[in-house]
């Protein structure tokens, strides 16, 4: 009689929670979620910086003074100096010969101090690459010079391995970090083929691995690089999942998103 | 009815409740899909729409060979949970839209329609096909969440090694071009491999479930037949067990009747059983079992005199 009850117990219990679940089976087929929210649209904090896209534009050096008290206090002093050292680089020289020179040496010692820092530092670490593309000349021209572009790209490369899917999921990095992929997938796309004809194999092979390993998972899913990217610039992703002309959707964006960087200073 | 036979009553009663609650499972892990927000959201009520046509229409051929009207909450639960298990696994492998969807739901009513008119809750070519369809539909959830929104490109032989930009609108040929709208993805995108995950476990449990529930109604179905005989003194119950036996109730139509055509129906086939064994004995005592082995010729009359004498 009791072992009855019992088993009637556990029906009625059974039953009972198959009907809730089809109930929830069927409430659940009309939640529509919300659209992707993108880490740059939401609340600021108050101390984060406004519109940090700018520091890497053609008026960064305007704004570049509010990055000096975001340095931290060892490096605030090497900052100051070296960021003024890059403002004020005449003449067009070649990428990397100016980075071999003292005050180049000095720069890139920064950078790898201010990649290893906070955030903020890391803005500043890219604000000084994206001047220094502004400020030298690593176009390849007619000689298929490749080594100033491919500098370059060694800078945003290492920027990218510290920071990329960090940065990412970060309300003042995530747009910055997208604008350094694509300007590393452009720089590479010139390193790879300076010239129409012909190119260097390595070098792309080089640059596909490193993006796909930045913007896609094991499984061959976007990450939250990839997806910011895709968000910004689906073309570039596109054709990064293609065949041929792999960087040629990074070039396009960066040229149309910094037409003043065109490797020969903007003359 | 002894107390091994009330267990076995309890046991086909909570088979058949958690068979249900295994189906509901099924059904709720195939409407949801993790969205790129890293929210569960719903997969729309289009596909379930058509899903449930497809159900009902194989549940309304079942009417007519082998329906069994619910009696109690446990059955009215599972007649419930196999049409919606239905219509949830349909729903679960259908293309959320586009011309393909309705050609995908042609396939399964017929497939669904032949298998209830054989009895049959999913048949193996049903079965197949399901599985098939929900193949068809990770591969263009892969395809849309790698932002490819077509069934699959093919190259054209020569064109496409040829290495000149101009070339390429004639390079591939796209298959099967669909839209994100089409696929019903979350306004964020989908997040493929755990949404890819919990719709293959629900397919799985739905296809399980509805198969078990299937055998647990039956069970349940000859535990109410077993307890209609029982009603009768033990020995009575015992004879007429011999004379019915449990794997014959099917082909004798016991499952599925309303009690009182049941006790009837149980009744004419005992009455029926009963003369047609006296028929049999009184004929077999009557026959000259002897005269059959008369084999003709020389010994032929002589062993018919003496068969005859005997018997005299």
């Amino acid at each position: 009689m009791e072992q009855a009850g019992r088993t009637e117990g556990s029906v009625t219990g059974t039953a009972i929670a198959a009907v809730l679940v089809f109930v929830g089976a069927i409430a659940v087929r009309g939640v529509s979620g919300d659209p992707a929210v993108a880490p740059a649209d939401r609340e600021r904090a108050p101390d984060d910086i406004a519109a940090p896209l700018q520091l890497l534009g053609p008026a960064a050096s305007l704004r570049a003074g509010e990055l000096a008290p975001r340095v931290r206090e060892a490096l605030r002093q090497e900052w100051n100096e070296v960021q003024r050292s890059v403002a004020r680089i005449q003449a067009c020289p070649p990428s990397s010969e100016w980075l071999a020179s003292a005050p180049g040496q000095r720069c890139e010692r920064l950078l790898a101090e201010l990649r290893s820092g906070s955030r903020d530092e890391a803005l500043a670490a890219l604000h000084l690459v994206f001047e220094l593309a502004r400020r030298t000349e690593w176009a390849p021209g007619l000689r298929a010079r490749t080594q100033h572009a491919d500098k370059l790209a060694g800078l945003l490369h290492e920027w990218l391995r510290a920071w990329g899917e960090r940065a990412a999921d970060d309300r003042v990095l995530s747009e910055p970090a997208v604008a350094a992929t694509v300007a590393y997938g452009a720089l590479m796309r010139r390193v790879s083929q300076p010239l129409p004809l012909g190119g260097n194999d390595e070098a792309l092979e080089r640059a596909r691995a490193f993006l796909a390993s930045q913007l896609f998972d094991a499984q061959g899913q976007a990450t939250r690089l990839g997806l910011a990217v895709r968000a910004r610039h689906p073309k570039a992703l596109e054709a990064l999942a293609g065949r041929r002309n792999v960087l040629d959707g990074f070039r396009e964006a960066f040229e149309l998103a910094y037409p003043e960087l065109d490797g020969e200073c903007g003359s | 009815m002894t107390l091994s036979d009330e267990r076995r009553a309890g046991l086909a009663a909570r088979q058949l409740a958690l068979s249900c609650a295994l189906i509901a499972l099924g059904a709720l892990l195939t409407s949801v899909q993790l969205d790129g927000n890293g929210d569960w959201v719903g997969t729309g009520y289009a596909s379930l729409g058509v899903g449930a046509v497809a159900a009902l229409a194989a549940f309304l051929l079942a009417l007519r060979s082998n329906f069994a009207a619910p009696r109690d909450a446990l059955t009215a639960l599972s007649t419930a949970s196999n049409l919606l298990g239905l219509a949830f696994l349909v729903a679960g492998v259908l293309a959320p839209g586009g011309a393909w969807m309705f050609f995908e739901a042609l396939l399964l009513v017929a497939l669904l329609a032949r298998g209830a008119v054989r009895g049959e809750t999913l048949g193996r070519g049903a079965v197949a096909a399901l599985v098939l369809m929900l193949l068809f539909r990770l591969w263009i959830t892969y395809q849309g969440s790698q932002h490819r929104w077509q069934v699959m490109t093919l190259d054209v032989p020569v064109l496409s090694s040829l290495p000149f930009d101009f070339l390429a609108p004639i390079q591939s040929i796209s298959l099967g071009a669909f839209t994100p709208h089409e696929l019903g993805f979350p306004r964020a995108g989908v997040n493929f491999a755990p949404t890819v995950g919990v719709w293959t476990l629900g397919f799985a449990l739905l296809v399980l479930g509805l198969v078990w529930r299937a055998r647990a109604a039956q069970e349940h179905e000859n535990d109410r037949i077993h307890a209609a005989i029982w009603e009768l003194q033990p020995n009575v119950a015992r004879l007429v067990e011999r004379l019915l036996p449990e794997s014959e109730w099917g082909e004798l139509g016991l499952q599925a009747l309303p009690e009182r055509a049941l006790r009837k129906r149980i009744e004419a086939l005992v009455v029926e059983r009963v003369a047609a064994r006296r028929d049999f004995e009184r004929a077999l005592r009557a026959a000259n079992l002897l005269a059959t082995t008369n084999t003709g010729g020389y010994g032929a009359e002589i062993q018919q005199a003496l068969t005859e004498g005997e018997v005299r």
